[in-house]
């Protein structure tokens, strides 16, 4: 894997590993959540960082057009992002995530966040508002506005960063469109500077994706797959759907006998802080109580599929303009060269497929469900989205680096 | 020695932009801020970790959250008759009336305050 994405996989599990021990301390009342942080980051760095994989495309240099088309992007997106940028968030900002974050900056009173149950979520897990509570209690006041920003920033730049360096050497070309893909989706931006846990949640999903691909390299990437998954679970509740269909469609890995103990180091900490959180959580995810036997006969209301459609393509319309387009040439090429669609792409068109059957399910009024939200979810599995776009155009590059990496270990 | 030059290069962007939305929000003040700024005063009397009751006159729901927000580690329920202190945001033209009810249930008023679109009354039953 590339040094750089070794660094930002570095930083987004250094932030996850931040924010589950920030929750830990609170729940256990030891205020050691700083020599903590600064141990697991430094374990993380010694173990994250070095990489002696036998990848063909570490061999061929970073070029300044690499660097000068980058650049451009970065600066797109980070201008996108100021003027996008609001100073207290979206509407789910300050009345959920935000709010969180307030009462989690309390050590003694962080627990009255739980009487929220009116016009809140207090079952919401809460990666995005303890890393926001840390940055904010280690700082001076008045940054307490500018961290969420900062935070906000590295979701927005991670993703479009973590795909263009993954292919600037197979096809930069490829790399450069998914790059400007990202820098010119105003939605994509401002959902990622709206303060909200979405972006969090699809980067993570990217980034484990990613792990995921480069396992054939180095094995310890088994474990950070599983890791970001484990984030993905303690960023937001549909995470734990994200994370189980990814689990699925990898299973024969995360649970090989060579890899178990790996997929269980790196997911335990996630794991073991969610289950925490939500054993002491007094109220329900409102969708899982909502369950009964109506439910159920919902799935065969007509009226309810042709909202879900309907809205769905009006977002992709709105705010995903190219992706139509683009999946209609990638299917074309799988046609063309007679194969199925790559398991990233299985993964995501499951994950979509699954997020809008629950709109099937929810006990609220379907239409203002799907308003509210879906746009939000199909932000979500944007970056995966374009990172499995990528590794279809930029070619059959996976294969050569496969036979590549196995004829150095043959050596 | 290229290849580290990315994260060096979103580092600095994340530091600029950082500077650059400070700039920013440091000459705006919203509705977030406004409810921040007029509900300051009201934090000598409520010890951290109250429970506080909301009666929203002026019947915006996003008073609510934004008060919620500003009073936090406090509990603000979004009833006027669950806990007995009662904190009321009412428009400027609402607050006689809502004056005169408050002291017909009873109520001494802790504390108040205007701003330029609301009135802020804090009151309690003893």
């Amino acid at each position: 894997m590339e040094l750089s994405n070794r660094y930002l996989l570095f930083v987004l599990a250094g932030l996850g590993a931040m924010s589950c021990i920030y929750f830990l301390c609170l729940i256990s009342m030891i205020h050691i959540a700083i020599p903590l942080s600064i141990a697991a980051i430094a374990l993380l760095y010694k173990w994250m960082i070095p990489d002696n994989s036998p990848d063909i495309y570490l061999k061929r240099p970073t070029s300044w057009l690499m660097l000068s088309v980058f650049t451009v992007g970065l600066g797109i997106i980070s201008q996108n992002a100021i003027n996008a940028a609001e100073k207290h968030g979206g509407w789910d900002a300050w009345a959920i995530w935000n709010l969180h974050s307030h009462y989690l900056r309390s050590p003694d009173l962080w627990k009255m966040m739980f009487r929220n149950v009116e016009n809140d979520h207090p079952d919401y897990p809460l990666f995005l508002p303890a890393i926001n509570a840390f940055g904010a209690r280690i700082t001076p006041d008045k940054a307490s506005l500018v961290i969420p920003f900062i935070i906000s920033m590295i979701v927005t730049i991670a993703a479009p960063a973590l795909v263009f360096v993954e292919f600037m050497k197979r096809n930069l070309l490829v790399a450069s469109l998914a790059l400007f893909l990202f820098a010119y989706n105003t939605f994509y931006i401002s959902c990622g500077t709206s303060q909200y846990a979405d972006p969090w949640l699809g980067t993570f999903f990217l980034a484990a994706m990613i792990c995921m691909d480069h396992v054939k390299e180095n094995k310890k990437y088994i474990a950070f797959s599983a890791a970001f998954l484990g984030c993905c679970m303690w960023t937001k509740n549909e995470g734990t759907i994200l994370a189980a269909i990814f689990l699925l469609f990898y299973a024969n890995r995360f649970f090989a006998r060579q890899y178990l103990k790996l997929t269980l180091t790196g997911i335990a900490l996630p794991l073991i802080t969610l289950v925490l959180f939500k054993t002491i959580v007094p109220t329900s995810n409102d969708m899982v109580s909502g369950l009964n036997a109506h439910t159920l006969n919902q799935i065969m209301e007509r009226e309810r599929y042709v909202i879900i459609y309907e809205n769905f393509f009006r977002n992709l319309k709105e705010h995903f303009p190219y992706f139509k387009g683009i999946f209609i040439t990638y299917m074309i090429m799988c046609f063309l060269r007679r194969k199925w669609p790559d398991k990233q792409m299985n993964i995501v068109l499951t994950c979509l497929i699954t997020y809008n059957a629950i709109y099937l399910l929810t006990r609220y009024s379907v239409e203002w469900h799907v308003i509210t939200s879906q746009d939000r979810l199909m932000a979500q599995l944007m970056p995966a989205m374009v990172y499995a776009f990528a590794l279809k155009f930029a070619g059959n590059s996976t294969q050569q680096r496969d036979q590549f990496s196995f004829k150095i270990m043959q050596n | 020695m290229k290849d580290g030059i990315i994260p060096i290069l979103i580092l600095i962007s994340i530091s600029v932009a950082a500077v650059m939305f400070n700039n920013k929000i440091d000459s705006k003040t919203d509705d977030v801020d406004k409810m921040e700024n007029a509900l300051k005063g009201v934090h000598t009397f409520l010890k951290p970790g109250s429970n506080i009751s909301f009666q929203n006159g002026a019947n915006k729901a996003e008073l609510h959250f934004w008060a919620r927000l500003a009073l936090t580690p406090n509990y603000l329920a979004n009833k006027p008759h669950s806990f007995d202190t009662l904190l009321t945001v009412c428009s400027k033209e609402q607050y006689d009336s809502m004056n005169n009810d408050l002291q017909k249930n009873n109520r001494y008023i802790l504390w108040q305050n205007k701003d330029d679109q609301y009135c802020y009354i804090l009151t309690t039953t003893h």
